[in-house]
């Protein structure tokens, strides 16, 4: 076989130096921004305080220059909620770029197939009834419900959807709405009953990384970033999603086993997600959208970006939310995501320039 | 001289669809595909040759009957193996948006990925080839969206050939595609067929396309593939046009070659005049 | 398990047990603020004055342990604040919520409850000995649990009757070594409520309707068994009452038809403050033209709202402000 000589070089993907610059970037931006994050707060703890406590504490070096509450403070409340934010972030992100390609729709987001109605009413019912809010390894009893309620939609969907030849995307997406209007009926019934536990409720589902704590991310943390790696293993599959499931199958894929495997691991960071902050929107319907916008649709470099991406908007929105007031962060997140989204929409109706 | 390899068999195969999958599609299709044979594939709209594709390239198991993929049940082929052996063109596939060309053919080489993230020389090697073969070389560059229908034919046809099959099925390959375009496909599977043994099966509408490309062409009428040529590969144009209900007629053209086409009834200025 | 060594000990965190399984509606704070402070375990009976450390059982039948006289405190809920300035401990807030407005000296303390949001860094940030919380989750019990495990000392008040009120009075003053204050000051305000309910002991008791809020049709009044209906109780009145939230449509109330209005919204809305608009604006309501009291045009702008729903020192001036506004001609 001659070699055929290539003329100019053929790009099969993102390159590599356009990957590592915007991999690279995000990564700086997201340093910075929790850098700053830890460094800033309602209190009085400031960054050369929050530097030095850090720095002792990795290394031992350095006198002891401040009290106690400060070392809480920058350690115990902002550190986690960092960590959250990022984790988080980069989690829903994730989620969904995979629902968007798995079930080929642009309006997809990581609560699409019943989490955000089943996680809801877990936490809610959690809530409400008078369950003991103490729970065993540092879970408390509505993160553990969110998580199971969450993940329970979602194999009651895929369970619902299922048809002999495979599971249609079609079918996934109106069982996911029946499904959802179904419990968030529930919730919306709770919600009535529910007197005086109304304003936890309400907190909860706007979503805050207020009660961020390390046992808290003990569990989920881990979970999240197994789920990332495993998702981002299967970046090829994702790609030949987008040709459709025939052609996909044509390629090589088990498409009916990719879809639950890829369903599953997006079920599970999203569920992870709101068990550690509540429905949290925005970030998982709007991040993939931009980066796919800005840098093409290929998952090798989708993936990772959606996640460092991800979690820097979540982490900066959440910085905002602290320092406005203690807003919930779902707010904030919907101040920017819905004009953006809005955005996308008008330039979806005008394609490109 | 050793027997040619039977790459594709189907034995008494029958296909059904629809609800409680009552409508057969396929009756006791019988069917061999020798390594390096053209074979076109005819019949009326809805007749069931994309069902025919589809049961040979795997993706629909047939009611009854058996499929056999280089001289193993289709069944015990891993997936990914089979892919590298079995390539795909489909009617109307909708090529994702955002994508480059060469990206999207690239899509073609998954197949034979082996390292994690990046792609091999090879890759980069089967795409180019597979782009220069199917005259898409000058829209490697070009955004999917802005392609005509008649490029994004070429470009799905460069992704079946950048997964390097042994044997292509072929769904009206030449849809959208203009006369010039036509003849350079058929010119490049004759090609394929001396380098690499390339054995292709094509639904084709165009008769006298199919004249030139095929080896041997099959009518599936009824549910029934029925042969439409002779040991020659001349077409039988008698059993064409009762599966099409029109009468063809012959023609010669000034180099001797056999020109057929379809006699569109009626029409008063179609008539030589006298 | 040291504190078992002692068998008094024993006993006594035993009751404390018992005393915490005890239902709601009793005051668990006021057994235990009124019970001997426990001792540590090998100290022989005390013959100095150190009441600390401390073992207290709150509201919410949280067993809390006060080590030392508490000196910097932070109040979640405005009516924590104002027992913790009458006891004449003002001085000892360093952190106190946005709406708090009660004695003025507060308006200068750090706000760590931005309207409804615990500000937990801020809490942390002012290093208190002693929080005093809400209960019924105007402190979310989220928050209570994360200062919890943060270690700080936290301690849930939530009086739903005016001996409740006094248990809590008593109970803080228990924490912050100031019984003799809390003795003077609860029996002052029994004394006021004993006035009160010997000058309305003999009076007719009108129907009255307690109005908190109105929006779309439906009234929040005082709640079955609520605070604001035994105030309404006490202060001579019959109180018009609605579910378990407090709530009651426009039905109900015509149904019941209330002699007697007040318009507890007068408090924050200008609107509602003059007497004849206010009765202009409540007789256009849907079903409220036929009630009783809008066509004797008994519908009175009430501006006490905030003392006679806060739960805090200042709910016998409440008391007295309801009194006088149900039996004007008994209070001069």
């Amino acid at each position: 076989m001659s070699a055929t000589l290539v003329a100019r070089p053929i790009a099969l993907g993102p390159s590599l130096g356009r990957s590592t610059l915007v991999l690279g970037v995000g990564l700086a931006l997201l340093l910075v921004a929790a850098a700053a994050a830890v460094a800033l707060g309602t209190s009085g703890v400031g960054p050369d305080q929050a530097l030095a406590i850090i720095v002792h504490r990795v290394t031992g070096i350095g006198p002891i220059t401040w009290p106690a509450s400060a070392e809480t403070i920058v350690l115990e409340l902002r550190l986690p909620r960092v960590v959250a934010a990022m984790v988080v972030g980069a989690g829903l992100a994730c989620a969904g770029t995979v629902f968007q390609a798995v079930l080929r729709n642009p309006l997809a987001d990581p609560y699409i197939i019943g989490t955000a109605a089943g996680a809801s009413l877990g936490a809610v019912a959690a809530l409400i009834l008078p369950l003991a809010t103490v729970g065993w390894l540092g879970i408390g009893a509505v993160q553990a419900f969110a998580f199971a309620g969450g993940l329970g939609a979602v194999l009651v969907v895929y369970a619902v959807a299922r048809q002999r030849g495979g599971t249609p995307v079609v079918t996934l997406l109106l069982a996911g709405y029946a499904v959802s209007s179904l419990l968030a009926a529930g919730v919306a019934f709770l919600l009535f009953a529910s007197g005086d536990r109304l304003a936890a409720v309400v907190s909860w589902l706007l979503g805050s990384l207020a009660g961020a704590s390390w046992p808290r991310l003990a569990i989920a943390g881990p979970l999240i970033v197994v789920s990332f790696t495993l998702i981002l293993l299967r970046w090829r599959r994702l790609n030949a999603l987008l040709l459709g499931e025939a052609a996909a199958a044509h390629l090589g894929i088990d498409v009916e086993r990719e879809k639950r495997i890829l369903t599953g691991l997006a079920a599970l960071l999203t569920s992870a997600g709101v068990a550690i902050s509540g429905t949290i929107g925005f970030v998982g319907l709007v991040v993939p959208h931009l980066l796919r916008l800005a840098f093409g649709p290929d998952h090798r470099l989708l993936l990772p970006a959606s996640m460092v991406y991800g979690a820097l908007l979540l982490l900066v929105a959440d910085l905002g939310a602290r320092l406005a007031g203690g807003i919930p962060v779902g707010i904030v997140t919907a101040l920017i995501g819905a004009p953006f989204f809005l955005w996308l929409l008008r330039r979806a109706v005008r394609p490109n320039a | 001289m050793p027997e040619p390899e039977v790459v594709a068999r189907l034995s008494g195969v029958e296909a059904r669809y629809g609800s409680a999958e009552r409508r057969v599609v396929l009756r006791g299709v019988d069917l061999e595909l020798l390594r390096g044979e053209h074979v076109a594939l005819l019949g009326a709209n809805g007749s069931g040759k994309s069902t025919l594709l589809r049961v040979l390239s795997g993706l629909l198991a047939p009611a009854a009957g058996e499929v056999e993929l280089f001289g193993n049940p289709i069944g015990s082929w891993n997936r990914g193996e089979l892919a590298r052996r079995v390539s795909v063109l489909p009617q109307d596939t909708e090529l994702p948006r955002g994508f480059r060309v060469s990206e999207v053919v690239a899509l073609g080489r998954i197949p034979h990925a082996r390292s994690w993230f990046a792609s091999s020389a090879d890759d980069e090697a089967a795409v180019a080839r597979a782009l220069t073969d199917a005259e898409a070389d000058a829209l490697a560059d070009r955004a999917i969206d802005e392609l005509s229908s008649g490029e994004r034919q070429r470009v799905l046809v460069a992704l079946a050939l950048a997964q390097e099959p042994q044997l292509l099925l072929l769904d009206e390959p030449t849809a959208h595609l203009d006369v010039a375009h036509q003849l350079a496909l058929v010119q490049l599977l004759e090609r394929l067929r001396h380098t690499r043994g390339l054995t292709v099966i094509a639904v084709l509408h165009d008769l006298n396309l199919a004249a030139h490309f095929a080896d041997r062409a099959l009518i599936l009428a009824d549910g029934r593939l029925i042969r439409a040529s002779d040991e020659h590969g001349r077409l039988d144009v008698r059993r064409l046009g009762d599966a099409f209900g029109v009468s063809i007629a012959e023609a010669v053209a000034p180099d001797g070659r056999r020109v057929l086409a379809p006699v569109l009834p009626g029409r008063p200025i179609s008539r030589i005049p006298d | 398990m040291a504190h078992f060594r002692h068998p008094l000990v024993a006993y006594l965190v035993l009751l404390l047990a018992v005393t915490a399984c005890a239902p709601a509606g009793e005051s668990p704070s006021a057994d235990a603020a009124s019970r001997a402070p426990t001792d540590p375990p090998a100290t022989p009976s005390p013959t100095h004055e150190a009441a600390y450390p401390l073992e207290l059982t709150d509201a919410a039948g949280r067993s809390v342990t006060i080590e030392a006289e508490p000196e910097r405190i932070v109040s979640l809920a405005p009516s924590n604040t104002e027992i913790v300035c009458a006891l004449d401990a003002c001085d000892r807030l360093v952190g106190v919520t946005d709406f708090d407005d009660y004695p003025p000296e507060v308006a200068d303390v750090t706000d760590v409850v931005i309207r409804t949001s615990v500000d937990v860094e801020l809490v942390v940030d002012a290093e208190p000995d002693l929080v005093l919380a809400a209960g019924n989750e105007l402190t979310p019990s989220t928050v209570i649990e994360q200062l919890d495990e943060l270690g700080l000392t936290v301690v849930v008040l939530y009086p739903e009757s005016l001996d409740e009120v006094y248990a809590d009075i008593e109970f803080v003053a228990a924490a912050l070594d100031a019984t003799d204050a809390a003795e003077a000051l609860v029996s002052e305000m029994e004394t006021r409520v004993e006035a009160v309910e010997t000058a309305v002991a003999d009076a007719d008791r009108p129907l009255t309707l307690y109005e908190v809020f109105y929006s779309e049709g439906t009234t929040y009044t005082a709640g079955e068994s609520s605070f604001l209906a035994s105030l309404l109780e006490i202060a001579g009145a019959e109180p018009v009452i609605g579910d378990a939230q407090g709530v009651i449509d426009a039905e109900a109330l015509v149904e019941a038809d209330p002699e007697l209005i007040l318009l507890g919204g007068a408090s924050y809305d200008q609107s509602l403050a003059d007497p004849e608009a206010a009765l202009e604006t409540v007789a256009e309501r849907p079903g409220w033209g036929e009630l009783a009291a809008v066509q004797s045009g008994d519908v009175v702008p009430y501006l006490d709202d905030i003392v006679t729903t806060r739960p805090g020192p200042r709910i016998v001036d409440g008391l007295e402000a309801l009194a006088r506004a149900i039996h004007p001609d008994l209070f001069e």
